[in-house]
């Protein structure tokens, strides 16, 4: 162990310092909002409005959501929407993108302009519109499964990690009677388990987000996303609507927690996926 | 074994996707012309009911819907608990939907975009007046000015007034409204005033002098000089200045004597500049008041940060405001009082009131005039929501439920407050503002009353009826405004510059131009002579 010097140790005390004030501007956003939404209101305004640690805990915010019949609801529609949509997303993609990274697939160089040409110019708002509706998708959740099923971005990327497989894996596959499904299935599926779990969290968070799309496509406010009703909560009109009163801050800030704690609890199954590489030594030379 | 796993669970999801879509194939919103009852299947959970659905579109074979497509922040109640929808088709056998489509911005590209793919709803917001002029054009509204016979109850109630802000092209293509007041009010702290031993503030020099005292005499008695004797949601706060000298923070068109003219060109309008300064210079005003949301003026209230504020009645005054206002300090007393006077000889008012109140948002489809049972719905719609009966539904939900009547009165139970907080939204025609706050906030009577008295002194403004000239650019001179409004209040550029002002108003943004064309748009819609 070579002693470290002492030039060093102020390098590494810089950087640990760096680090942690990094650290806590991360984290003190998140932790304040925890706080609010556990603390009385009276107890937020005594201390100007701002706390770290809450002194006082209450729950009364999270009651209050619970009861109301909107957010658990929005919850369970948007719940589903990201399980199902994620569903569609990766099996569209994967079964998209292997056939593509094959070099011999015929008409490759005339298909890949074609499904990235979309990606550069989009429809727009109001043709895409014409087409959900007149494919009677207008009304029902498929207007918010169907159309974003593969992100060309995305589909790109899991083009590019299969492509990187070593192509002698599949070879051996085949010559053990494996047809193309069963290789992607048991070989290219298990082994790109990193970049598909990193789709799954992009596909999952974009569709926990929905917002726009619920507006356009369901006119039903029972059927609306959580962002949706979210919004609407947040914001009464309080020139037309006399009873409204904005919500105080300790429910404000319990709602982002409400919404946003189900898609963070996610997140640490799928961190392993991500600095867990791929088997490279499965082929040796 | 890992492969049976795997093909179970995509089988599992498969039925998910299947199970969960299947719930929302049954609305076709916008297109069910004559069933009501297919529309409602929407809502509904399992598909159990079809026989019921059968024999409610039946017998309800010949009821027109209508579907209403509005914006805001409004949770309704499921379809089978929708009071007022139930209750409109009960009384005039019209069934009415009203959707919800986001808000704001949302809320103009979500209905754009339906609009321009042929799905007009019958009746809608108008997302601003360029938008509505963009749908005249267009032809995808229509005039209500062939029906107004028909509408004559609805015309009575309204006021006959209020048709005048509506006409486009000598056309109505809006459902015209009922003006609503301001509700602005000063507010003080009167238990901090007895601590300072200072008084209401009636003239603009006492103001200062108390909104010294509630700065620098510690009146929450912390030993900290942590408090503002002024403050305010706003630019618009140092209107509780300037008004009283005929002068406006914007640029507000007003009519003196017959002629028209700006705030801006007011006669007194710097001395009012002056005073607002001096309040900054003296160190009382929150340094916020510029940034500030009415929720950020509540919290500093409640927080015991501010004495004195230029603010309104639905901001505070409500049970849950008071509640929040007094939590910290249980003898917070915010009381209001009269708009100081500037010894200019003017009427001291605060905040104004728009001439074109009555200016509605609501437009019906072009189509509804070709669809004689719609039209003939929508008539009826209208008419209904201002009887006695609608108004009431509307305004205030069940008999018996939500409201009793006593002594003639109408009386609030408890219920209103849970049940009815989305009934605003089918205001089509707005309320009788006074009355309507009166019945939902018996407590409030003093304070609802004081705000509505202040409204007859406000000054009656009239850039709401003014279209910009073309290759006017209103939002850039507003802008220069604000900015310089902020430099002549917080001392960037001084008070005596403020005659270039007006002169670079004029020559950068042609201002005299707006004015004439203001003048002549005036003199067509009949404000002026």
């Amino acid at each position: 162990m070579v002693k470290k010097s002492k030039g060093d140790r102020l390098v590494d005390g810089l950087i640990i310092l760096i680090l942690a004030v990094v650290c806590v501007v991360c984290v003190f956003p998140l932790l304040y909002v925890v706080s609010v939404s556990l603390t009385p209101i009276t107890e937020v305004h005594r201390n100007g409005g701002f706390l770290v640690i809450p002194r006082s805990v209450t729950l009364d915010a999270y009651r209050t959501i619970i009861q109301q019949k909107a957010l658990p609801r929005a919850m369970g529609i948007t719940a589903y929407i990201t399980i199902a949509g994620t569903a569609i997303n990766i099996v569209a993609t994967v079964m998209m993108a292997y056939p593509l990274s094959k070099k011999k697939l015929a008409g490759r160089k005339w298909l890949i302009p074609f499904i990235i040409f979309p990606m550069l110019f989009s429809g727009g708002t109001i043709p895409t519109y014409l087409l959900i509706k007149n494919l009677n998708l207008v009304g029902t959740y498929w207007a918010l499964l169907i159309p974003g099923a593969v992100y060309t971005y995305n589909l790109m990327v899991v083009k590019a990690f299969f492509e990187n497989l070593p192509e002698e894996l599949f070879e051996s596959a085949r010559m053990d009677g494996a047809n193309e499904f069963c290789v992607l299935r048991r070989i290219v599926v298990p082994l790109s388990k990193p970049v598909v779990m990193t789709m799954v969290l992009f596909y999952a968070v974009s569709h926990w987000e929905t917002y726009f799309d619920s507006i356009m496509y369901l006119p039903d406010q029972n059927m609306q996303t959580l962002q949706v009703v979210l919004r609407r909560m947040l914001t009464p009109n309080m020139e037309m609507n006399a009873d409204a009163t904005i919500p105080t801050m300790t429910l404000q800030m319990a709602m982002v927690v409400f919404t946003t704690i189900p898609i963070i609890v996610v997140y640490p199954f799928i961190q392993k996926y991500f600095t867990k590489g791929m088997m490279l030594g499965a082929v040796k030379g | 074994m890992k492969q049976k796993k795997v093909m179970a669970m995509l089988v599992g999801l498969a039925m998910l996707v299947m199970a969960g879509c299947g719930n929302g194939n049954a609305p076709a919103v916008g297109t069910a012309d004559t069933a009501p009852a297919a529309q409602e299947s929407g809502v509904q959970e399992s598909g159990g009911q079809q026989e019921e659905e059968a024999t409610d579109a039946a017998t309800q074979g010949d009821v027109v819907s209508l579907e209403l497509v509005s914006a805001d922040g409004v949770t309704l109640p499921d379809k089978a608990d929708n009071f007022v929808e139930q209750g409109i088709l009960d009384a005039i056998g019209v069934g009415v939907t009203l959707n919800i489509v986001g808000a704001g911005a949302d809320y103009a590209t979500a209905l754009n975009a339906r609009i321009s793919g042929g799905d007009v709803p019958d009746l809608f917001q108008s997302p601003s007046d360029e938008t509505l002029r963009q749908y005249v054009d267009n032809g995808i509204v229509m005039s209500l000015a062939g029906y107004l016979d028909q509408l004559q109850p609805f015309l009575d109630w309204v006021g006959e007034d209020a048709l005048q802000p509506n006409y486009m092209d000598g056309e109505i293509y809006v459902i015209p409204k009922k003006g609503r007041g301001s509700y602005a009010l000063p507010v003080v702290r009167q238990d901090w005033l007895d601590k300072v031993g200072a008084q209401t503030p009636t003239t603009m020099e006492e103001m200062l002098e108390v909104a010294k005292k509630l700065t620098f005499e510690d009146p929450d008695g912390n030993g900290a000089q942590d408090t503002y004797g002024f403050t305010g949601n706003g630019l618009g706060s140092f209107n509780l200045i300037l008004n009283p000298y005929g002068g406006s923070i914007w640029n507000q068109l007003i009519l003196e004597d017959g002629k028209l003219t700006s705030t801006l060109l007011a006669p007194h309008m710097q001395e009012g500049l002056e005073m607002c300064r001096k309040f900054v210079d003296a160190g009382v005003v929150d340094p916020d008041i510029v940034a500030n949301t009415e929720d950020a003026v509540r919290d500093k209230m409640a927080q015991c940060k501010a004495g004195m504020a230029a603010f309104n009645w639905a901001g505070m005054y409500k049970q849950a405001f008071i509640e929040q206002l007094t939590a910290v300090d249980a003898n917070a007393d915010w009381v209001w009082f009269d708009v100081p006077d500037a010894g200019t000889g003017i009427t001291p008012s605060f905040d104004t009131v728009s001439a074109v109140a009555s200016k509605g948002r609501w437009c019906v489809s072009a189509e509804v005039a070709e669809n004689p049972a719609k039209l003939d719905a929508v008539i009826k719609l209208l008419n209904f929501i201002v009887s006695e009966e609608g108004e009431r539904l509307v305004s205030y939900g069940v008999e018996g439920r939500h409201y009793n009547i006593e002594d003639g009165q109408i009386v609030k139970t408890d219920l209103m407050s849970s049940e009815c907080d989305f009934l605003w939204t089918y205001q089509i025609a707005h309320r009788d503002e006074e009355t309507y706050l009166g019945v939902k906030f018996p407590e409030a009577a003093d304070s609802i009353a004081f705000a509505a008295k202040l409204d007859e002194d406000r000054m009656v403004t009239y850039e709401g009826a003014v279209v910009a000239p073309e290759g006017f650019h209103a939002e850039d001179m507003g802008t220069y405004i604000n900015e310089n409004m902020i430099a002549f209040i917080f001392g960037t550029r001084p008070i005596s510059e403020y005659d270039q002002f007006l002169e670079e108003l004029r020559t950068t943004f042609e201002f005299d131009r707006y004015m004439e064309s203001a003048e002549e748009q005036l003199r067509e819609q009949g404000y002026m002579e």
